[in-house]
């Protein structure tokens, strides 16, 4: 959602105009090969913002930037360009002292928790660690008195047996709970769930997504739900954003965008999820499968054209800009 | 004896490890057609992979088929060798393991490992088993010119069709996919389905899907079995089982899975974890986790029988939930 003003519209998170190259040639070995690749644009120039209590869904296939954006919030990794405010403030210009003190409130839970935490330390430890790194709670009594609360908050009850246990005598579900506890435990405002579920069975799966909801509810969390499941996006957040090769291709209110897709990839997305059957019989007008993982495209074309069985010339000179369609509702293709 | 194609009767597996037995498969029944797809599903653990394995006798120390038949055309694969296994693996019965994908050798071009396959099993010379790879290839949608690449100039769909064709090369009758899609993105994940979905079609041959991912079984499979802890709780036609699960386990999943379409339910998730496999619960495997249970769950456990074309439920009050625990067989 592009926006008009270039300051922060009062929305707590503001994204405009974000970019990653990755350059693949910086190192020695990738120069000497004769055949050198163009640099990777992770992100090209996302634009998209989300308030306070709000859940914005980013879906993509593997590879379509939505980590590295994940990422790039959180000034984990710094962008290439375009600039991110956080309740006003631009991360992108912070220094360490202002950036440490702005990473105090928002959070990230990661996608598999078999490996986020760390397995040769103790549930306590690890959901204190926020705490000993941001120097809070230093009394040892009131943390305790922290981390059983916030234990509870999740359901890992009974939280003072919990408590004592190490990584690998949980479950998988419970691991995720602590992982969303270590998020937890500062309160921040922001929270970035990179595919929470994806790593869990079915049973426990909705566990997890119906406490990501109510916290998100009881802590007025905004929150960006990162996942290449239509489904869950649809049950997690209210609006979401369709990611293809970095860029955002279409994005709308949730019943908006899964009612009335425009973008064909957005459309293919939503027939696959719908019915399997009904994809295929149309499969032809719908998407053409890649040979490779890799195609280089000419500057300035559509990403989407490779792809795409609506070509037109436009398609593969031009790079077609978001364009709003309906209330809050953007697509980027020629076919507009 | 019957029309089945393949035939489980009360099979066991189990892997003896140092802490005890785990009965990864404990007493399935069950029976494929000629031509059918079947999806077998359930949770991490569960034993779907080791169903499979077992199928193609491919079970290593310290596991090992306990009892039970695997009647595949009416011959007992249980009673056969290595050996005679070796000529009925592949020719009428092949495996697509978990990421097959992957498992393609990175420094041989891939028509060089189809035809290898080829070879292995029937007795051809280098020419028609090049002209046999070229005519796979083009059946699951691969161009001619690319026999000669190799795995890494594919994307991840291209090479899981390359690891179908491969299981293809003896023409199967009963072909056993393992998790053959996960992982891949979804829209490729559609498209390399619809190629499975169209072989079985055109080659007439029955596949068992093995898969975590219930909404996808229903929606490409004509039959269902759900697994819990080694066992199999329900068995029904996939279109029935959609409308009415009858297990409570299979309820639960159910209700689990959000929609992307018509109203937004609330998803429920099945309180606790699955057992602990070294030490299972008495009786029913699921009562600890289930909202229905009662006295006799914990001290008796519910059977499953198959039966054609019937709703069946290994749960003691399947009848309550409008299934039917027993049947003629």
């Amino acid at each position: 959602m592009p926006s008009t003003s270039p300051q922060a519209g009062g929305h707590l998170i503001e994204v405009l105009g974000l970019k990653k190259i990755f350059d693949t040639r910086s190192s020695i070995l990738a120069r000497m090969r004769a055949k050198a690749r163009k640099p990777v644009l992770a992100v090209d120039g996302i634009s998209f913002h989300i308030d306070r209590g709000e859940g914005l869904g980013l879906i993509g296939e593997s590879g379509c930037g939505k980590t590295t954006t994940a990422m790039l919030l959180l000034r984990l990794i710094n962008p290439s360009a375009g600039k991110i405010f956080f309740d006003g403030l631009e991360l992108t210009s912070m220094n360490a002292r202002a950036l440490r003190l702005a990473r105090r409130r928002m959070q990230m839970v990661f996608q598999d928790p078999y490996e986020s935490l760390n397995p040769g330390k103790s549930v306590s430890s690890i959901i204190a660690e926020p705490l000993v790194v941001h120097r809070l709670a230093r009394d040892k009594r009131q943390r305790e008195s922290m981390i059983t609360a916030i234990m509870e908050q999740m359901g890992l009850v009974p939280a003072m047996e919990l408590v004592r246990r190490y990584p690998h005598e949980l479950s998988g579900g419970q691991r995720q709970r602590v992982a969303i506890a270590r998020a937890l435990i500062l309160q921040p405002e922001f929270i970035i769930a990179d595919e929470p579920t994806s790593m869990l069975d079915v049973s426990v799966r909705a566990g997890i997504l119906n406490l990501l909801r109510s916290l998100r509810d009881e802590m007025q969390l905004g929150s960006l739900f990162i996942t290449h499941d239509l489904a869950l996006a649809r049950y997690m957040c209210e609006r979401i954003a369709v990611l293809y090769n970095g860029r955002i291709v279409e994005t709308a209110e949730r019943e908006e965008l899964l009612a009335n897709p425009i973008h064909p990839y957005t459309r293919a997305l939503i027939a696959v999820a719908s019915s399997l059957s009904e994809f295929w019989a149309q499969e032809e007008q719908m998407i053409k499968e890649l040979d490779t993982d890799w195609v280089e495209l000419p500057d300035g074309c559509c990403r989407f054209h490779p792809r795409c069985p609506h070509q037109h010339d436009d398609c593969e000179r031009q790079e077609p800009e978001l364009v709003e369609v309906g209330r809050e509702h953007w697509v980027a293709c020629h076919r507009v | 004896m019957s029309e089945d194609l393949l035939l489980i009767q009360d099979l066991s597996t189990s892997y003896f490890t140092s802490l005890g037995e785990v009965k990864a498969v404990n007493g399935v029944s069950l029976a494929v057609q000629e031509g059918e797809m079947l999806g077998l599903v359930g949770e991490s653990g569960c034993g779907k992979t080791t169903l499979g394995l077992s199928i193609m006798k491919l079970i290593d120390p310290p596991g090992r088929i306990v009892s039970g038949e695997i009647l595949l055309k009416d011959i007992d694969l249980t009673k056969k060798t290595e050996k005679e296994m070796r000529t009925i693996r592949w020719r009428d019965v092949a495996l697509i393991p978990q990421s097959a994908m992957n498992a393609l050798n990175p420094v041989f071009k891939i028509g060089q490992q189809i035809a290898e396959a080829l070879r292995a099993h029937e007795r051809v010379t280098t020419k028609e088993a090049w002209n046999r790879t070229k005519q796979l290839l083009e059946m699951v949608g691969i161009k001619e010119e690319r026999i000669r690449d190799y795995p890494h100039e594919f994307s991840g769909g291209m090479k899981q069709r390359v690891s179908i064709a491969m299981a293809l090369v003896c023409n199967p009758d009963l072909l056993i996919s393992d998790e053959s899609t996960t992982g891949l993105d979804v829209m490729t994940q559609a498209q390399v389905l619809g190629l499975i979905d169209e072989l079985q079609r055109s080659l007439h041959m029955a596949i068992i899907m093995i898969s975590h991912d219930l909404p996808l079984v229903l929606d490409i499979c004509d039959s269902l079995a759900i697994i819990y802890a080694g066992k199999l709780v329900e068995l029904a036609e996939a279109k029935a089982f959609a409308d009415l699960p009858v297990h409570p386990y299979s309820q639960g999943l159910m209700h689990s899975i959000p929609q992307v379409h018509g109203p937004q339910a609330a998803c429920k998730s099945i309180p606790g974890s699955p057992p602990d496999m070294i030490n299972p619960p008495h009786g029913c495997m699921f009562h600890p986790r289930c909202a229905f249970a009662e006295d006799v769950c914990g001290k008796s456990e519910p059977v499953l029988k198959t039966s054609r074309g019937i709703r069946l439920a290994a749960c003691h009050f399947a009848d309550r939930f409008g299934g039917r625990k027993d049947a003629k067989h």
